[in-house]
């Protein structure tokens, strides 16, 4: 009996081996996706920050470039 | 549930069938099972790939944004340093006629659309079922429309806002329109008056705006011109009623007569012309034929001067029933007799002092038969008269009024007035106009004398050749005043349909400008209310 026990035993703690094997990697994997969706998340909200301040600058340096030049009169 | 934008492609990594003939199944799931990692660490990769190319693209655009804004600083430090107080000029009229300042307001458009749809969810979209293939019975249809589109339409409540949004503001211009007409006819007399009036209040307003409020000037003094204008325009429009009901009897030829006198004077014997419009069917009207000179009256200077004298003692009569312009004509009898009514033998044109609506030539046919009617007493009311004897007044005042009530009064019947009183001795014989013996110049034209037939013949022809020359122009613009107008008519149907499309041509699929020209139609129909309001104050 020992002896069957040795290759199916083998086998199956070679099995549990290589699902520990397999459970890490897909988990690293899932770590991954789960690091790249955070990431794009907080990039597009910096990003749109970026994007508030950049428009109000801009509001900004028209309104000044109005003060400034000499503009056209109505008439 | 939110829509996955992203997933890894093999979704389970050991659910595939074991093949047949395998000895160490374990081992083969394994296997198996590791290389479904791998494909799932491609399509992770590819995954990334993409975020990072989105997250990259957006983080450009800011970049090349912050550059442009970056320049802009840059010029405005150098111009700021540039700036100088002592030499900026000030005036305090330019600050206020200055082009006032407005941010751009420029909306984002289309945001959430085909063309912006991230390719993950475009990869995901091409793989759903696709609709059925309607779009091959198209060719099929008569109406031209795409067969798919009554299965499904993404497009199909974008269109139907449109339409709404379209209808809307048409139907807004046609209120407006209505306003405007409704307007128009409640004060349709002073309409060209108004029309000149706003033109003019533009510049007013912007040099009213250039001053500050307290350096403005009186906004009393400003209506006064216009006071005068609307009173000027208040006698046009009697004129043009007086002149329009005594014009309804005229001939065409009435117009015509300013045009006689530049031509050639016809000297018949050298004599002074005196052309009236054969309006002297108005003269049926008792009593009124009281010889106001006609401001129409083309020929003749001082003839209707001495004429305007035995005239002016009938004058006030009849200035009760001519009303306004019966005034001024007066005073123009007045004017000529100023001039020295001498009477001359001299031919010369009898230019009207005032603007010659189609007038009144019944007075002055009046005044044509009460000095001739020594020679043509008999002449039908619309006679034109041509004076071509010197005016003795003396014998005649009396003898007119007696022999011209008759007159208007007979011609109607047809029947010539009782035997006019024989014509003074030396008055040579006056000549008719053809026109006034169609009215019924036949009859009397005979009984007079043999001696007036013949030369008023002459005079008849080459006075009719006149008037028919006269008369072809004006019945030519009024034919190509009816033939516009017909035109206009056939325009409008043939491209209507054309003028409805070029209207929707501009449009565009545009949320945005399609609300603003709504809007606009709303304002400006606002804003032509109260510019409505503002003229009627003004002409009132």
């Amino acid at each position: 009996m020992a002896g069957q026990e040795d290759p199916v035993q083998r086998e199956i703690h070679q099995d549990w081996a290589n699902r520990e094997y397999i459970e890490v990697t897909t988990s690293s994997i899932k770590k991954i996706a789960d690091f790249l969706n955070s990431f794009d998340m907080s990039c597009r909200s910096r990003l749109a920050t970026l994007n508030e301040k950049l428009t109000a600058l801009e509001r900004r340096i028209e309104y000044i470039e109005a003060r400034v030049t000499k503009g056209e009169t109505l008439t | 549930m939110p829509l996955v934008k992203r997933s890894i492609e093999p979704r389970h990594l050991c659910r595939g069938a074991v093949p047949d003939g395998v000895t160490s199944e374990l081992e083969c799931v394994t296997n198996s099972t590791l290389a479904a990692i791998i494909k799932q660490l491609g399509s992770l990769s590819r995954h990334a790939e993409d975020i990072f190319g989105e997250l990259f693209n957006e983080a450009n655009s800011f970049y090349m944004r912050m550059n442009n804004l970056q320049e802009r600083v840059d010029i405005l430090a150098v111009k700021v340093t540039q700036l100088d107080s002592t030499v900026e000029e000030v005036s305090l009229q330019d600050i206020n006629m200055r082009k006032a300042f407005k941010s751009s307001t420029i909306q984002d458009q289309q945001v959430v659309s085909r063309t912006s749809v991230p390719n993950p969810v475009v990869e995901m979209y091409h793989r759903c079922d696709k609709p059925p293939p309607l779009n091959i019975l198209s060719t099929y249809r008569d109406d031209k429309k795409d067969a798919l589109k009554f299965y499904t339409d993404p497009s199909y409540f974008f269109m139907l806002w449109k339409e709404k949004m379209l209808q809307a503001t048409e139907d807004k211009r046609k209120e407006k329109r209505r306003q405007k007409e409704q307007h128009k006819q409640v004060e349709d007399p002073g309409r060209e008056v108004k029309k000149v009036r706003k033109a003019r209040n533009r510049r007013q307003e912007w040099n009213m705006m250039a001053y500050d409020k307290e350096f403005r000037p009186d906004t009393r003094l400003t209506p006064s011109p216009y006071h005068g204008m609307s009173s000027e325009g208040s006698l046009s429009p009697d004129n043009r009623s007086v002149a329009s009901d005594m014009g309804e009897l005229s001939y065409p030829s009435s117009p015509n007569h300013p045009s006689q006198p530049p031509s050639a004077p016809h000297p018949i014997d050298g004599v002074p012309h005196l052309t009236q419009t054969p309006q002297t069917q108005s003269l049926d009207r008792g009593g009124y034929p009281r010889p106001n000179l006609p401001s129409g009256v083309v020929a003749g200077g001082r003839h209707i001067a001495s004429l305007g004298r035995t005239q002016l003692p009938h004058a006030p009569p009849a200035s009760s029933e001519g009303g306004a312009l019966n005034g001024p004509r007066q005073q123009s009898v007045k004017d000529y007799r100023a001039y020295g009514g001498q009477p001359s033998a001299i031919p010369e044109y009898f230019t009207p002092p005032a603007p010659p609506p189609p007038p009144p030539l019944i007075p002055s046919a009046q005044t044509a038969f009460d000095s001739t009617s020594s020679s043509s007493p008999i002449l039908p009311p619309g006679a034109v008269v041509v004076m071509s004897r010197p005016y003795s007044p003396s014998p005649t005042p009396p003898a007119p009024p007696a022999n011209y009530v008759p007159s208007p009064s007979h011609t109607p019947s047809g029947a010539p007035p009782a035997a006019p009183p024989p014509p003074p001795p030396g008055l040579p014989p006056s000549h008719i106009l053809p026109l006034a013996h169609a009215i019924g110049g036949e009859a009397p034209a005979t009984r007079k004398g043999q001696m007036p037939m013949i030369p008023i013949s002459d005079a008849r022809s080459d006075l009719l050749a006149a008037i028919r020359r006269g008369v072809l122009p004006i019945s030519n613009a009024r034919s190509e005043l009816l033939a516009a107008i017909r035109r206009g008519i056939q325009l409008r149907k043939v491209q209507e349909q054309r003028e409805q499309e070029a209207k929707r041509e501009p449009v565009g699929n545009d949320v945005a400008t399609i609300l603003s020209r709504r809007i606009a139609v709303e304002y400006s129909e606002s804003d032509s209310d109260s510019g409505g309001e503002d003229n009627g104050e003004w002409s009132d």
